[in-house]
């Protein structure tokens, strides 16, 4: 077990270099450079700025020059100052809005979880029924809506014409001056749109399928053994059923893994909540490739670890992999 | 399990209950000036280095005009009045600037303002290690000098008009700054400004939260805070709008005329335009064989129905260029030639330029097809709704038009900056100092200058040297009328229109008044009278 996570682990290392090739390449590939696009068809601008801005973030050096030098402070874990004008490290950067990101992801998670196993166990068992049918057909349509539609509906909906719920940011602007039950309510009221949006794509992809691995084991011989030895129904469900079915929802697990940090640029921009997502986004947009590198090496290395932990789990959690 | 639902229904309920807006009376009535509630506004970016210095992008200098101030500024009909200088004096060769500044200023660390900050600021701005955008004008000061605490003067080669208004530039803190590397201050994050607010705090990618400064040399601002959230999408922004958690939005066109247009809003909201700083044009690339027929410049500006672009695409809320200015300016030339809507003349024009109608009713010349191109950048719907609209008014012409929209940089890089187009509809930024040596002057045409359609023309550049080696406002004007009439009739440019900047304000807050120089000219001004207040801090209420 232990040689084939190092094995794995050590395959990483040229796995991880060549993303780092190919990102580098790619976002260099577009026009526009970081700095001279706040400068475009500024009359105030002479070249000797421009020339001296260049200079400044390396970017009158050849690309693999550039690599080279990025690559000399990577390897320190150094992600170097961000093109943007303030310059901040960008690992600053990420950090303050890493928390944010995972907590959000990490609820909706949850979310998708608590709501999706009871319903592709209950479709599975259920197979044809009403219920089934009509819950298939709302995660269907969950999953087909687009995200910033439907954000944008419910905003409309509990926002401007209920006045339940705020639309956008994570805190009040009088946050500070909150009890603490007051700080926790007025949290919670800004989550519900955010969480509920950005979970329901998840929801349909999580029941679809524990639906569908439930039903594959339900066709076992060893369910029509425990069913033949008379065995209650619910014990065969949770005992022998959904275990094995929960295999390929670990799969899923380890996939969404790199989606945590991730975050979406879509739901972030709407709701206007400072995550990964928009830095990602914005960073994009005003060319900050120092950002954008960092942000893609650690989502790819998530990823991989992400497979990795996916499938170290599936052995604990099934011998025969485990064994075999 | 149904009580375990009952009791998360009623977890949400509460959730849902608590924390609603309190709801205040009639704002009609104008009260009385008080200190106190809180001004929220939003951007769609988020503000990155608030030394401006260093910044190139708008949120940044948005929230720094909050809290620094330069010697002198633009009053609000955009004469220059001073700020941190009390009055300023030319030597009589026009070459050299005393300004006086003045005493009772302090830092809002509590440090007194002197002469040696501006000597710093000038120095650092023209530092070749300083990463800025802004040198170019301090470049061309020969020699500045603080003559003592209160007295500080430059002196330029030659007499530059431009050279008072740079000094509108961010003074920065000398005692903070100096002997440091700028561009890793912590003032990046948590500036020090003479201005009327202060940073409170700064939650990134959230929202920015400024003080009003109680110590401010022009008194203390009447609203209390400035919260500046961060909203990246306009749709949510406007829904945001319309929920009353922010209480000043740029509208567009359609919101400001359509959307908004209901009981609630308008109790709840202002509704103000004021001539925006920017035109729109169609630039026609003068290097292009067609094109450098002044006739035919001057037929497709008559072709083009500009009153209907406003009507249609703007909803009423702009008026026609026909100039590089507007027309609230001094420099503004009422009495330019005009081009209104004249098919019937066009066609002459275009008769007289040798363009003959073939048999498919398109025009072309010496067996050449008249056929171009519009390029214009994505993501501006107004741009390219007006670039159809002229393409259906040509192809009446029998001129095809074809359109192409590109991504900014792209467009920049591999068509502007390599000539590559026929004729682009892009828009300036209007200054508020008249020079437009930058656009206009035949010298400007190198690789990134802007005077990238090729215009050349003798007597504009030497009017346009002219007008900015004097200070004299009657001379200068002289000088921009001039160049006005000679653009109306040579045409390089077909002149848009200027759009209406249009803006929601909540109607709590009394004070706005929209002026040539736009409305934040008086914020310190603004107010809300005390039984209308909505905001108030914990403090306060007590």
């Amino acid at each position: 077990m232990l040689t084939y996570i190092l094995k794995r682990a050590i395959f990483m290392v040229p796995m991880l270099l060549g993303i780092t090739i190919i990102s580098f390449l790619i976002i260099h590939l577009p026009p526009g450079e970081p700095g001279a696009l706040g400068m475009e068809m500024n009359p105030k601008v002479t070249k000797e700025v421009r020339e001296r801005v260049r200079a400044l973030y390396d970017l009158d050096k050849p690309l693999h020059i550039q690599y080279y030098l990025w690559m000399k402070r990577f390897v320190k874990l150094d992600f170097g100052r961000s093109f943007s004008s303030d310059r901040r490290l960008v690992i600053d950067k990420i950090t303050e809005r890493l928390p944010i990101t995972i907590s959000l992801n990490l609820l909706a998670l949850m979310f998708e979880l608590v709501f999706g196993i009871p319903i592709g166990v209950y479709c599975a068992r259920y197979k044809g029924s009403a219920l089934d049918k009509g819950l298939t057909a709302f995660v269907f349509a969950g999953f087909a809506i687009p995200t910033f539609w439907l954000a944008l509906l419910c905003m409309l909906l509990f926002g401007v014409y209920l006045d339940l719920l705020p639309i956008t940011g994570l805190k009040s602007f009088n946050f500070s001056e909150l009890t603490f039950f007051g700080k926790i309510a007025d949290i919670a009221r800004h989550l519900v749109l955010p969480v509920f949006i950005s979970s329901i794509g998840g929801l349909a992809g999580m029941s679809r399928y524990m639906k569908s691995s439930l039903l594959e084991v339900l066709r076992q011989d060893y369910i029509t053994t425990a069913y033949a030895k008379g065995l209650p129904e619910g014990m065969i469900l949770r005992k022998h059923a959904v275990r094995n079915a929960l295999l390929s929802v670990i799969t899923l697990l380890g996939m969404a893994v790199p989606g945590l940090i991730g975050g979406s640029v879509i739901f972030e921009t709407i709701f206007g909540i400072p995550g990964m997502g928009q830095l990602f986004y914005m960073s994009v947009m005003s060319r900050d490739f120092p950002v954008i590198m960092g942000i893609l090496v650690i989502g790819a290395f998530l990823t991989l670890v992400g497979n990795l932990l996916a499938d170290v789990a599936l052995a604990v959690a099934d011998p025969r992999i485990r064994l075999g | 399990m149904a009580g375990r639902i009952a009791l998360g229904l009623l977890a949400l309920l509460l959730i849902f209950s608590c924390g609603k807006k309190e709801e205040i009376g009639k704002y009609d009535d104008p009260g009385q000036p008080a200190y106190g509630d809180t001004l929220i506004t939003s951007s769609i970016g988020e503000a990155s280095n608030l030394i401006p210095l260093l910044a190139t992008d708008g949120a940044s200098h948005d929230i720094a005009g909050y809290i620094y101030n330069g010697l002198v500024k633009y009053d609000k009909d955009l004469k220059i009045v001073g700020d941190l200088a009390e009055s300023w004096d030319f030597s009589p060769d026009q070459l050299t600037i005393t300004f006086h500044l003045r005493k009772n200023v302090r830092w809002q660390d509590g440090k007194p303002f002197t002469a040696r900050d501006v000597l710093y600021t000038y120095k650092v701005t023209i530092d070749p290690k300083t990463p800025t955008a802004y040198s170019s004008d301090f470049l061309m000061v020969k020699k500045a000098e603080a003559l003592d605490d209160y007295t500080f003067r430059v002196t330029y080669d030659k007499p530059f008009a431009p050279a008072l208004i740079s000094w509108g530039s961010s003074i920065l803190p000398q005692h903070l700054l100096e002997g440091k590397d700028i561009t890793t201050s912590p003032l990046t994050r948590s500036p020090v400004g003479t201005g009327p607010y202060k940073l409170k705090e700064w939650i990134a990618g959230d929202r920015i939260v400024l003080a009003a400064n109680p110590d401010y040399f022009e008194g203390r601002p009447y609203i209390s805070r400035v919260i500046a959230r961060v909203i990246p999408d306009p749709a949510t922004q406007f829904l945001e709008l319309k929920n009353g958690g922010i209480d000043m939005a740029n509208l567009t066109p359609l919101q400001f005329v359509r959307q908004t247009e209901y009981p609630k809003f308008n109790r709840e909201y202002n509704k103000i335009k004021y001539l925006g700083f920017n035109y729109v044009y169609l630039g026609y690339n003068l290097k292009h064989p067609f094109f450098k027929d002044k006739r035919v410049r001057q037929a497709l500006t008559y072709a083009t129905n500009r009153q209907e672009i406003i009507e249609g695409i703007l909803l009423g809320q702009g008026v026609v260029a026909d100039g590089p200015y507007k027309p609230d300016m001094w420099a503004y030339d009422p009495n330019v030639r005009k081009y209104p809507y004249d098919p019937k003349k066009a066609e002459a024009l275009l008769r007289d330029a040798g363009f003959v109608k073939g048999a498919d009713g398109r025009l072309s010349k010496d067996g050449k097809p008249f056929e171009f191109t519009i390029m214009t950048n994505q993501g501006n719907d107004v741009r390219i709704h007006c670039a159809e609209l002229i393409q259906r008014w040509l192809a009446a012409l029998g001129i095809t038009v074809k359109i192409r929209v590109i991504e900014w940089a792209a467009f920049v890089n591999q068509f502007i900056d390599a000539r590559k187009f026929d004729a682009v509809l892009l828009a300036w930024t209007i200054p508020q100092d008249p020079d437009i040596f930058d656009i206009w002057h035949s010298s400007k045409q190198g690789t990134k200058e802007l005077n990238f359609m090729g215009f050349e023309n003798r007597e504009v550049d030497e009017l346009l040297v002219k007008a900015r080696q004097t200070f004299d406002q009657e001379e200068r004007k002289r000088c921009y009328w001039r160049i006005q009439e000679i653009l109306a009739e040579e045409q390089p440019y077909t002149f848009l229109f200027i759009p209406y900047a249009t803006v929601a304000a909540q109607k709590r807050i009394k004070g706005i008044e929209p002026a040539p120089a736009g409305i934040t000219y008086n914020f310190t001004k603004w107010y809300v009278p005390a039984d209308q207040q909505r905001y108030r801090t914990e403090q306060e209420r007590k």
